[in-house]
């Protein structure tokens, strides 16, 4: 085989190997596109989604919400997510998403149980979208007062009469 | 009886496709156990599990709920999908999973957006558990009165003072 013959076909497998790490890339923030979608991240994390009945664009996803939950924790609020991963390396979240047990009602439980490609795929696609929006605003403790609107995320019971 | 070459041949072929077929439908069953794990299913159709923080043994997931949540839609309670998928077919089940608008919370947005693979093994792994517990009790209508607990499923503000 001459020089020529050995440099293009060098040259012509660079570019399969290039085009298929870029398939594969592309296929990892599909997938993690997907798994957000029917993993029900959206129902907090982003703004109206479930009022809206999921047709919130993907732009607007995961960027937090001021509307918070409470309940014995105190007063939580859904963190803006967009922003949490730019903190992160992908190593980073795939720890954090196997080990963090943050305050209710987020479901970490959900997370830890998700496969190390499924984690890795969250991480590309929240990644891919880049920042947006503003931070959530700051868990507020048992007993003190929360500025923001919020869910009693407790069961009551009607008033006997 | 004579068997010639031929025959025989055949008795591979047929047991390779079997336990293909087999092994194919344990992987669904498995898949649609990661998928019911991973998407918030458990979160309202399993008693105790969000307080038991994910650790629910299987044989008690998505039995239902009688803790009811409250909102302009009156009152709904997370249905028993042991007994509801005893009721459909495989396709009947595909065709409502891309169809059915439920009352809130429930995010059927979430539901629609999975793939057809993911929802027939959602179908598969529940059915593979079988039947278990009773009807969640049934929604009442805006104004309505329930002797069972519920969430407030509204945003309020905390009082001035």
């Amino acid at each position: 085989m001459n020089m020529h013959l050995k440099a293009l076909l060098v040259f012509a497998i660079i570019l399969v190997a290039q085009s298929h790490s870029a398939t594969a890339a592309d296929d990892l923030i599909e997938r993690g596109k997907y798994v957000i979608h029917i993993a029900g991240c959206n129902d907090c994390h982003t703004p109206g989604y479930a009022q809206q009945g999921g047709s919130t664009p993907v732009e607007k996803w995961l960027t937090g919400d001021s509307v918070g939950f409470q309940g014995p924790w105190g007063t939580t609020f859904p963190s803006n997510l967009r922003l949490l991963m730019q903190t992160l390396t992908e190593e980073e979240w795939l720890h954090k998403a196997k080990t963090f047990e943050p305050r209710p009602p987020m479901p970490w439980f959900n997370v830890h149980a998700m496969s190390d490609q499924d984690q890795r795929a969250i991480y590309r696609f929240v990644k891919s979208l880049g920042p947006a929006g503003e931070p959530a605003p700051d868990y507020v403790p048992p007993g003190k007062m929360a500025k923001n609107k919020f869910i009693v995320f407790l069961p009551v019971s009607m008033e006997k009469k | 009886m004579k068997l010639d070459i031929k025959s025989l041949l055949v008795i591979p072929f047929v047991l390779i496709m079997y336990s293909n077929i087999a092994s194919a439908s344990e992987d669904l069953v498995e898949r649609g156990r990661y998928l019911i794990h991973i998407t918030r299913c458990n979160e309202c159709h399993t008693p105790g599990y969000v307080q038991q923080l994910g650790n629910i043994p299987e044989e008690k997931w998505l039995t239902g709920n009688s803790v009811g949540f409250k909102g302009p839609w009156g009152i709904t309670f997370p249905e028993n999908l042991r007994l509801m998928m005893q009721e459909f077919t495989e396709d009947g089940w595909v065709h409502m999973a891309k169809t059915f608008e439920a009352q809130p919370p429930m995010p059927w947005f979430s539901v629609h957006a999975m793939s057809e693979q993911d929802q027939r093994a959602i179908y598969q792994f529940i059915r593979s558990l079988g039947p278990a517990g009773e009807h969640a009790p049934e929604s009442i209508p805006p104004g309505g009165k329930t002797e069972h607990e519920f969430i407030v499923f509204e945003p309020v503000s905390a009082e001035r003072e």
